[in-house]
């Protein structure tokens, strides 16, 4: 099952990556419609930033996976390995926690916004959906990996704190 | 009682490991949940916190810094620099923090500052056996250089959380980061006079004043016109925001663009290293919103229990000078650099201390520049001080041959906050008096 589940979320995290790096071609080719071509779009902004929701919200659980999350661990490393598993486990079960409790809200506000035919109130007027759906399908994929981390961490003989990040 | 039983819960969730997004979020979504207010609010704040065209602009200058950074544009930067200043006494210093700004004129990051001028300078400061604890200090903290001089990552995450002017932020930034840039470079220079004082003429073999040749003019020609196009990035991506050319967030994408011209037409980037970067910043974009997105949960919360105004009403009613303020925040600043990062650090404590800079008649464009600088410090400062570890492992030093170097630095910066209190023409002029 972790394999799957590690798989689903490092291709999805590998697709949001180059979400960005398209988010950045688009809005390039926004400037140069408005001062080359003098015809500015209506899509791009509001594009951009529905893409930029999937791109965050998909990549949670590859960022779970790779433990690249910023936390302190200056307390956890001086633990000895029962304590720090432990540890490691009740911040899973949070995170596992937080997700249901927002999967829930949120797939209640995605279905109301279906139900409603919602719609944004810009000149693209796009679906709400599209940007609520984010949410249920980033946390659902942040909840699978959390399953999948808390049967690895009980597997482990040793836990490590390290994480990487860079700001 | 609320605000210690709130802060209590954060503290104990945080050193128990939960990674600060969802200690922020989770608590968020407590507090709600315990007063009966709809936890629909947090769901809602999590599609409102990333749909933001404006922190946009984050990504972007992420992956134009990272392309910079594995296309090696530092060493044709470097080697520029170095040319036009590398025989003065302390020269190769100068030289690493001249490059470190220049490179901050086009990057947001103070990693990708520190990584891509620590690449080339550390083994050329090395060399010329400039002492390992001066050299590590100085890439350390020219490094956080990159968050100071625009464009800012944390400026523009602060200018979301204030709804205060992007533009306004990046361009108070110039002055103070230009300031700090002279006191990195005399500390350099006075840094290399009192070496050869040690030295005397008693000492045999390599010194750190046997300095580089003086270049001649075809050679600084030469060496500038291979690092114009950065030059000419900078000049776009600053200049675009500054002439309103550009919306911060479109002249990142240019900037991205540019960059990908410039390595490409360099062929200094493999395809291999572009997903490299692609991926490099995704990582740090997907950490910084999710801290963004459980912040703005928690900010929601904490406003509903009233607990920024209460500490609002707090401070107003034992603190009525600014300068006693901005003293006790730096304190505070300095303290949480100990063990927390840059953005958490920037996502916690503004919605909270904000009503109080209205309170206390507080320019916020001043407050976020002294602001940046205690990040920067935070950025150097030992056990949780990012820039430590990337020249540790950018220079294979020893972590404590590190921290040693960055002492110096670290009192440089505070001495900067007291100049931008006593003459905030510093952060402002540029901005609002130009």
């Amino acid at each position: 099952m972790k394999n799957w589940i590690d798989q689903i979320n490092n291709i999805s995290a590998h697709f949001a990556a180059y979400l960005f790096f398209a988010i950045g071609l688009i809005i390039a080719y926004e400037v140069g419609a408005r001062y080359l071509f003098n015809m500015p779009t209506i899509w791009v902004e509001e594009v951009s930033r529905v893409l930029q929701l999937w791109g965050c919200y998909l990549s949670m659980g590859w960022a779970l996976r790779k433990r690249k999350m910023i936390r302190i661990s200056i307390l956890l490393e001086r633990l000895s390995n029962k304590p720090a598993k432990f540890a490691e486990l009740l911040s899973i079960v949070i995170i596992a926690l937080f997700s249901v409790i927002t999967l829930y809200y949120a797939s209640v506000i995605t279905l109301e916004s279906i139900a409603i035919d919602r719609h944004t109130s810009s000149m693209l007027g796009l679906p709400a959906w599209m940007f609520d759906a984010s949410i249920v399908v980033g946390f659902f994929l942040l909840l699978l990996q959390c399953l999948s981390e808390f049967v690895r961490t009980c597997q482990q003989e040793h836990i490590s704190f390290k994480t990487e990040h860079d700001i | 009682m609320i605000i210690a039983l709130v802060l209590i819960c954060m503290l104990c969730l945080m050193l128990l490991g939960v990674p600060i997004a969802f200690t922020l979020g989770g608590m968020g979504v407590t507090m709600l949940l315990l007063a009966d207010f709809s936890p629909l609010i947090a769901s809602q704040a999590l599609v409102s916190s990333i749909d933001s065209f404006i922190l946009l602009s984050v990504p972007l200058f992420l992956l134009m810094s990272n392309i910079l950074l594995k296309g090696g544009v530092g060493t044709d930067l470097f080697n520029a620099v170095q040319s036009w200043v590398g025989h003065l006494p302390g020269g190769l210093g100068i030289a690493t923090i001249l490059s470190c700004a220049f490179f901050a004129a086009i990057s947001g990051s103070s990693v990708a500052t520190a990584a891509t001028i620590g690449t080339v300078a550390i083994p050329e400061m090395i060399a010329r056996n400039y002492p390992r604890h001066f050299v590590f200090g100085l890439l350390a903290a020219g490094g956080t250089l990159g968050i100071l001089i625009p464009p800012s990552i944390p400026m523009i995450v602060y200018g979301v959380i204030t709804e205060e002017s992007i533009v306004d932020l990046f361009m108070a930034g110039i002055g103070p980061g230009i300031f700090l840039v002279l006191m990195f470079t005399l500390y350099s220079v006075v840094f290399a006079l009192r070496q050869k004082n040690q030295e005397g003429d008693h000492k045999k073999g390599h010194s750190i004043n046997q300095r580089p040749k003086r270049a001649g003019f075809n050679e600084r020609y030469q060496a500038t016109l291979r690092a114009s196009p950065i030059f000419l990035l900078a000049a776009i991506v600053l200049g675009g925001i500054y002439g309103g050319v550009f919306t911060p967030t479109e002249s990142a994408a240019i900037g991205l663009i540019s960059a990908l011209l410039i390595v490409f037409l360099r062929r200094s980037l493999s395809m291999k290293n572009l997903h490299k970067a692609i991926i490099e910043s995704l990582q740090t974009t997907v950490v910084i919103f999710m801290i963004i997105a459980g912040a703005k949960i928690f900010s929601k919360a904490i406003t509903l229990y009233r607990i920024p105004q209460d500490i609002t009403s707090l401070i107003t009613a034992n603190i009525d000078q600014v300068g006693m303020f901005i003293l006790v925040v730096c304190l505070v600043l300095l303290i949480l650099g100990f063990f927390l990062e840059s953005i958490s650090m920037l996502l916690i404590m503004v919605p909270v201390l904000l009503p109080s800079l209205a309170a206390l008649g507080i320019d916020p464009i001043w407050f976020g520049i002294i602001f940046v600088i205690m990040i920067e410090c935070a950025l150097i400062t030992p056990p949780v001080g990012l820039n430590l570890f990337v020249i540790q492992a950018v220079g294979k030093a020893e972590i404590t041959e590190v921290i040693a170097g960055v002492y110096p630095f670290i009192f440089i910066m505070f001495f900067a906050v007291i100049c931008i209190y006593f003459i905030p023409d510093i952060a402002i002029y540029i901005p609002f008096k130009l």
